[in-house]
């Protein structure tokens, strides 16, 4: 009994991992130096999706772990093992599963906000004529979804050292593409820098969020039906569980068999349709260096 | 005792053919050899009618590229030419050996044969398959990867007004493109772009900047960096409108065609997606059938 359940363990385990690891972007040279390599990359995903939900990573984590705890609470006043299990599992690597969807409509959001900053850039910047002057105005009076993120503007000793800070707090690609691109405004013309925004860096934003919303959508619809059906078979299962005899199924060898069988099919689903609908992860800037090399190819 | 013959006959056939793959693909050549016998080969081309015809033909073409070993490797970033060869060959060998001394043992101990004879080549043809189809799939993550990579610092190029590459001897550290290629936290562009492999892939000798780029874009079968190389002949060498504009609508032209193909993409596999939303709803079928099951043979609820 006690090797049959060890083995179930382990098989839930071992699929849950590879399924993390495939879905997993590759490493990333520079993720945190002060962790382990194979710990950074985790620490680093875990960070993104704080930020992306907009909540401080000390506070994150403490979810994190009364998520588990909960998971823990009601795995084991269930009685039956492979549910414990796999409630653990939903309590700890199902979270950033389950969250994503919120997580990328905020990400969305903020990015529409940050577009319709930047064509405020513009308009203060034919007004004014100093791209400084005009970032650290527009700092001032964010909209709600900014505020946050524009906060390293107001407070920043320089617009450069603001810009990397902001970019580097936002944990985005599209954010950063931004600050990259206002970095490199800085030294223009800012006559000519107005034109090229509205003519050309605004529409090409705006396309950039059409195309990760596209994707977004189309990854929503499928994930919020696997969790709906998720739903449904949790609903089951606890509605067998009251029933005497159907508890004892799910306590038997067999039941528990077929517990893991249920999961790994669902859990495989789930990963083949993570397959299909998976996108190449954006490119990101390393901010310390596009800095440099922007004002040495300015000088150029 | 027969029965070990064949076995060990198959090992002794696989080995003789891997040798003769390796020497036939230059693994087993010195570096001197291998680039003497490029340039004979590039001096007396043997342009028969079929790579005629498959040069002629798009969809020959494609599919030459998709099993272009060399070009594959270039660029999924491994190793040498002769590393693949060495890699498939030594896998298959070993696939064969292992087979082969399983079933040694199993007629040794009177078991008879655990896997019949024929299934050892095939054993050995998918692990080298299942090789090859890695190396595709890290060649088009890398291909992708790295044309998102040159598609953001066009943007760049047009705001800041300067060339992608300054000279067509080849890619600097000093060019633009290279330097922004290597401020990313991704290296896949900056090592394509930061290494002179590509010239294996490539007979041709850059007179321009344009050409120098459409060389590496070749090498690497990535069009953005042709796109890019258009913008350059178009701006810079052929006097053409202002560059820093091309640089910029051909940002938006990238970014256009990759939302369009993102919709076709995801409107395909809305329907493909639906055969793993099948495996969710089966996970609830196979509880409610174990359950009915179990508590009909135990008398029922």
């Amino acid at each position: 009994m006690i090797a049959l359940l060890f083995f179930e363990v382990l098989v839930i385990l071992c699929l849950i991992a590879a399924i993390t690891v495939w879905q997993r972007p590759g490493v990333r040279p520079d993720a945190g130096a002060a962790v382990s390599p194979r710990v950074a990359p985790l620490l680093d995903a875990e960070r993104d999706l704080a930020a992306s939900l907009g909540v401080p990573f000390a506070v994150w984590a403490a979810i994190r772990l009364t998520l588990f705890a909960l998971a823990l609470l009601v795995g084991l006043t269930s009685g039956v093992v492979v549910i414990a299990v796999v409630l653990l599992l939903l309590g700890t690597l199902g979270v950033p599963w389950l969250v994503e969807d919120v997580a990328s409509a905020r990400r969305s959001r903020a990015y529409r906000s940050l577009v319709a900053t930047v064509r405020d850039l513009a308009n203060g910047l034919q007004r004014m004529g100093n791209l400084d002057a005009v970032l650290r105005e527009v700092a001032q009076h964010p909209r709600p979804e900014l505020r946050e993120l524009l906060t390293p503007l107001q407070t920043a000793l320089s617009m450069e050292e603001g810009l990397l800070d902001m970019a580097e707090r936002s944990r985005s690609a599209f954010v950063e593409d931004v600050c990259v691109l206002l970095l490199a405004g800085r030294s223009r013309d800012p006559r000519e820098l107005v034109h090229q925004l509205r003519d050309q860096v605004i529409p090409e934003l705006e396309e950039d969020i059409a195309l990760l919303d596209a994707t977004r959508a189309a990854v929503a619809v499928q994930r919020r039906s696997a969790q709906m059906i998720g739903a449904v078979l949790a609903v089951l299962i606890g509605a067998f569980n009251t029933v005497p005899v159907l508890h004892d199924f799910l306590v038997s060898v067999q039941g528990e068999i077929t517990l893991v069988i249920a999961a790994l099919i669902f859990a495989g689903s789930i990963a083949i349709m993570g397959t299909l609908l998976r996108t190449p992860r954006p490119a990101r800037w390393d901010m310390r260096l596009v800095r440099a090399e922007l004002g040495r190819i300015g000088r150029g | 005792m027969a029965e070990v013959w064949l076995p060990s006959l198959l090992l002794v056939t696989t080995a003789a053919l891997a040798a003769l793959v390796l020497a036939r693909s230059g693994a087993l050549r010195t570096a001197e050899s291998a680039s003497i016998r490029r340039v004979r080969d590039r001096l007396l081309p043997d342009h028969g009618r079929w790579a005629a015809a498959v040069a002629r033909n798009p969809m020959a073409r494609a599919l030459q590229d998709r099993f272009a070993i060399r070009r594959l490797q270039l660029a999924a970033g491994r190793g040498d030419t002769q590393a693949l060869t060495r890699r498939v060959v030594g896998i298959a060998a070993l696939t064969v050996a292992a087979c082969s001394v399983l079933d040694g043992v199993t007629v040794l101990a009177g078991d008879g044969l655990v896997l019949a004879p024929a299934l050892i080549p095939v054993a050995a043809v998918v692990a080298t398959a299942l090789s090859v189809a890695s190396l595709q799939r890290e060649a088009r993550r890398r291909r992708e990867t790295a044309s998102l990579q040159v598609a953001k610092t066009l943007l760049l190029f047009g705001l800041l007004r300067v060339p992608p590459v300054h000279s067509p001897e080849g890619l600097g550290p000093g060019d633009p493109l290279l330097a922004l290629a290597r401020s990313m936290r991704d290296r896949t562009l900056a090592e394509m772009l930061g290494s002179e492999q590509w010239r294996q892939m490539s007979d041709v000798q850059p007179h321009s900047r344009a050409e120098l780029l459409e060389a590496v874009s070749a090498a690497y079968r990535l069009p953005v960096l042709a796109q890019l190389a258009q913008v350059v002949r178009a701006g810079q060498e052929y006097g053409g409108g202002d560059p820093a504009t091309e640089y910029l609508a051909a940002a938006r032209s990238f970014t256009a065609q990759r939302l369009a193909d993102a919709r076709v993409r995801l409107g395909s596999r809305t329907i493909t997606v639906l055969v793993p939303m099948v495996g969710l709803l089966a996970a609830i079928f196979v509880v409610i059938f174990s359950a009915v099951a179990y508590a009909s043979a135990n008398g029922g609820l």
